[in-house]
């Protein structure tokens, strides 16, 4: 059985699921066959280890048919009609745990098959449910815009127009508008992952029907639907290149706790402003530090660093955290907050991140053979370490005064960037700046003329996308 | 138990269904109350007759438990969760057999349980079913997006861009460009439907994102999507108020692409089509009779006349198809017609339309006693019926001489359409010009002045909006 589909799926139950799978198997309406009910029954005595050399497709045989030859296409065939069982279990299974799906099938078969007794009891009771829930997502208005086109369905099918008492009022467009809403979440969700995709990556996109949503959405009122508003504030914050009006929107919705999103969407948030705070930070200088520090230490109280709570921190956000502390000289907070979440990251990347975000603080601290220690523990695990490994290798370099292995450094810096095509174009800018403000500042640092580090200095403040330009000008200004 | 909300849910069970819901009943993965088995077993005996006397409360109480002593609240109890079990087994037996639904259900499961190798089997098989499916309808754009959104979920757990190979290449967009298709079919649906309500009852709506949608669509080719390509030139046909082009867009869908049409669409469209020879016809005198007899032999023949073979025919669809077949002289077509469909119809209101279309075919024999019998035999189901029926029997009268009876009638008939609120504007314009036509025309008939019958004439051949116009000018050139 090792190495079979079915193991791959048995591997992935709980003892409690495989409990319950037993039951399944042994359940008259899903299996007739006898035979997988003694499959089931061995493989129980091993579970979970199914590379036992008693599961071995040949043995499983002789249990099943003790006495006869070995047939091994009867024996694929076990496997298979066990397979089949174990993903009809999984799928019955997700139904009954998932209750909008179950409530939406079972109004509509009771509906269906005009049963319209128990159809009314479970369409009140469905109804009360969902006008009493807090997070109102894209679920909740398919729900609504499902049970609305029962009604009308019903209402359309028994609806004959006889005398003056049956004037049909205004026809029911509950269902079109809940239709709508579900639509216009699910989309601006997507189109919202999509323009962050873009952000960061070298990708093109093409997202049809966004000008007419736009153009819709733009005419009605969306603060009756917290969830559409964030999603129509965050599409805008990157449709317009970071206008500070839907920063404001959105920094308004993330600090207002009762504002009806869930783990998920205020995860997606906090990123989203978070990344206008990155891109803006030039120009604003210390205000938006402020504001990003602050966001952070909001959503570390609210515990919202995650999707959901069963994930593991993500290395940029860490970092991205680390990095607004250390701004505001919070080294101390900065060092607290890396012993008490790097058990949330994920097993494998836990020892870069911490590494690389001790070698920061240790950098800022000054103690650069201390960042260079913790530097060389860190492994290149995505393009992004690789980049910002090598940008804080530079800065140590400079700042140590290792001049040759900084000229070295730089040189493979440049030619990674350039090869690379994975990069957005806007984050290769950054870095390719810094490499070439560097250089000039390398130039100048024996015999350059005053007027030349003062002129470097203004180049600085006029390039509107350098990383680190605050450490730059520092640099520049040691100079003068 | 009679009259109880589970004999409610059994009484909607087919024998298989019962059957079924037996081994539902005795699977240990639903149900493990060995008394649920005991009852279900007493009312199998008896199924389908749940008036059974032996199937009262306390008869099945004391089945269960012999010897006991009656207690009721034991007794709710039991129906209650034979109730639950009923309304599970309803839900978990749609799901096995609604394919789109299981598979949805299958891979958000392998998904979120990551056993990839398996979701990678299933996807492929999926993704092939739905691509051999020849109508792509909006449950098949509602799968696309599930997998894709599926799918990009994956990748974008998985991913990580560490070399240059793992450059993302464009954005995977299905899942978005599934969703955008799935929401355009159904919200075009949901108001194509409003708009033909609209059509026929005095009701307003107010179709908002409408304009956007449209503005979206007119830049797109549609044909890839001929449900799209048909729900399009269908709304735009009724918001053009009958542009002849989107006629001509229909038409071609109706005959190059029905095959990828489904059944409610494919009748929809036949209702279309014949709704726009009935208005141009009003409003132009355009006769297109003969168009409106072809697609009615094509419906008929692709047996398209119901969206579903559980569905009842439409006594108005059937009075339309007979009116037509009598305009062009045939009557046999019509008779038969009328013999061959009459137990299509919902047996209540069978008899008024049988009566009624056979009222109609005797008129136009000029068998005008037996089609005043017929028409007495007609009930007044519904206003529409009720103006209807008057029309047909004002023009017996005059075609009889019963002058007096047709006076009276007009008046009743005038009255009707003056206080009705449920009539259309548009249908109502129809008959009150129809009376006022009437009311000429007797009044010219024994005066004989041939130019007033002359201008009469004229002014019934102008007149846009007029109920059984070549009746009433075959009958004012008589006069001539």
């Amino acid at each position: 059985m090792k190495n079979s589909k079915l193991a791959s799926l048995l591997s992935k139950l709980s003892p409690k699921e495989f409990k319950e799978f037993g039951k399944f198997v042994k359940s008259p309406y899903f299996n007739s066959n006898s035979n997988v009910v003694k499959l089931y029954d061995l493989i129980s005595k091993y579970f979970p280890n199914l590379d036992h050399p008693k599961l071995a497709k040949e043995n499983i045989y002789l249990h099943i048919y003790p006495d006869e030859k070995y047939n091994d296409s009867t024996s694929r065939g076990l496997l298979s009609a066990a397979l089949k069982l174990g993903e009809d279990f999984l799928a019955v299974s997700h139904l009954k745990d998932n209750e909008d799906r179950y409530k939406e099938f079972l109004l509509n078969e009771l509906c269906e098959r005009k049963i319209f007794d128990l159809f009314n009891i479970h369409l009140k009771k469905t109804r009360t449910e969902l006008e009493n829930i807090g997070d109102k997502d894209e679920d909740y208005f398919y729900l609504k815009y499902r049970i609305e086109t029962l009604i009308n369905s019903i209402d359309s099918k028994s609806y004959i127009p006889l005398t003056q008492k049956d004037i049909p009022g205004d026809i029911n467009i509950k269902d079109t508008e809940n239709l709508i809403i579900y639509f216009l979440v699910s989309i601006l969700k997507r189109y919202n992952y999509l323009f962050t995709k873009t952000g960061s990556l070298n990708v093109a996109l093409d997202m049809k029907f966004l000008d007419e949503i736009i153009a819709y959405l733009e005419k009605t009122d969306l603060r009756e639907i917290p969830i559409l508003n964030y999603h129509y504030n965050r599409a805008m914050l990157y449709r317009s290149n970071m206008d500070e009006k839907y920063f404001l929107e959105l920094r308004k919705i993330f600090f207002d706790e009762n504002n009806g999103l869930n783990q998920y969407e205020r995860y997606n948030l906090l990123a989203s402003i978070s990344n206008y705070c990155v891109q803006k930070k030039k120009f604003s200088g210390d205000e938006l530090s402020q504001a990003q520090y602050e966001q952070f230490k909001f959503a570390i109280e609210n515990n919202i660093l995650t999707v959901d709570h069963s994930e593991p921190i993500h290395p940029v956000m860490f970092s991205n955290i680390v990095n607004s502390q250390i701004h505001l000289d919070k080294e101390n907070e900065a060092r607290e907050f890396i012993q008490n979440f790097k058990d949330r990251l994920a097993p494998d990347r836990m020892e870069s991140a911490e590494n690389f975000n001790m070698a920061r603080i240790y950098f800022k601290e000054k103690k650069f053979d201390k960042a260079l220690e913790c530097l060389e523990l860190v492994q290149n695990e995505d393009i992004y370490y690789k980049i910002g490994v090598k940008n804080l290798y530079a800065m140590v370099y400079y700042d140590k005064n290792l001049i040759e292995e900084l000229i070295l450094l730089l040189e493979s810096y440049k030619s990674f960037l350039n090869n690379t095509v994975v990069l957005g174009p806007r984050l290769r800018e950054n870095h390719m700046n810094f490499i070439l403000i560097l250089f000039k500042i390398l130039k100048l640092k024996d015999f350059g003329e005053k007027i030349d580090i003062e002129y470097l200095k203004h180049e600085i403040n006029d390039t509107p996308s350098v990383l680190n330009g605050e450490w730059l000008i520092k640099k520049i200004t040691e100079l003068i | 138990m009679k009259n109880s909300k589970l004999t409610s849910l059994l009484s909607k069970l087919s024998p298989k269904e019962f059957k079924e819901f037996g081994k539902f009943i005795k699977s240990p993965y639903f149900n493990t109350n060995v008394n649920i088995v005991k009852f279900y077993d007493l009312i199998a005996k008896h199924f389908p007759d749940f008036a059974n006397e032996k199937l009262t409360r306390e008869n099945i109480y004391f089945h269960i438990y012999p010897g006991e002593k009656y207690n009721d609240s034991t007794a709710r109890g039991l129906i209650s969760s034979l109730l639950k079990l009923g309304e599970e087994f309803v839900v978990v037996d749609y799901i096995r057999h609604t394919k789109n639904h299981y598979t949805n259900f299958l891979l958000s499961v392998l998904s979120y349980k990551e056993i990839f190798d398996l979701f990678a089997v299933n996807l492929n098989t999926a993704r092939k079913e739905a691509e051999n499916i020849s109508v792509k309808d909006d449950s098949y754009f509602f799968l696309k997006f599930r997998i894709e959104t599926l799918l990009s979920q994956i990748d974008n757990k998985s991913y990580i861009p560490l070399t240059q190979k793992d450059i993302p290449g464009d954005m995977n967009t299905e899942d978005a460009d599934s969703l955008i298709n799935y929401f355009l079919i159904v919200i075009l649906q949901k108001y194509n439907y409003l708009y033909s309500k609209t059509g026929s009852l005095n009701v307003e709506v107010d179709l908002n994102f409408l304009d956007e949608i449209l503005s979206y669509l007119g830049k797109k080719d549609l044909k890839q999507i001929p449900i799209l390509n048909f729900q399009y030139n269908r709304i735009m046909l009724y918001k053009s108020k009958m542009d002849v082009k989107y006629f001509n867009e229909l038409k071609k869908v109706l005959y190059e692409d029905f095959e990828h049409l489904d059944r409610s669409d494919a009748f929809n469209l036949v209702g279309t089509l014949q709704n726009y020879c009935v208005q141009k016809h009003r409003s132009t005198n355009e006769d297109l009779t003969d168009f409106e007899y072809e697609i009615f032999k094509f419906a008929i023949e692709k047996n398209i006349l119901v969206t579903d073979d559980s569905l009842y025919l439409s006594p108005i669809l059937y009075s339309n198809i007979v009116s037509v077949m009598l305009h062009l002289d045939k009557i046999d077509e019509a008779t038969e017609f009328i013999l061959k469909y009459k137990n299509n119809i919902a047996p209540d209101r069978v008899e008024t339309a049988f009566n009624f279309n056979m009222a109609k075919v005797f008129f136009a024999e000029k068998k005008f006693n037996e089609s005043l019998s017929s028409l007495a035999l007609a009930q007044n189901e519904d206003v529409f019926y009720k103006i209807f029926i008057k029309n047909l029997t004002a023009k017996i009268y005059y075609e009889l001489g019963y002058i007096d009876e047709l006076v009276l009638l007009l008046d009743a008939y005038k009255n009707l359409l003056t206080s009705n609120i449920i009539i259309h504007p548009s249908l109502k314009e129809n008959h009150s010009n129809f009376i006022s036509f009437t009311a000429k025309l007797i009044r010219l008939k024994d005066l004989k002045n041939k130019s007033e019958l002359q201008y009469l004439k004229h002014e019934a051949e102008n007149q846009p909006s007029l109920m059984s116009s070549d009746w009433l000018i075959k009958k004012i050139t008589e006069l001539i």
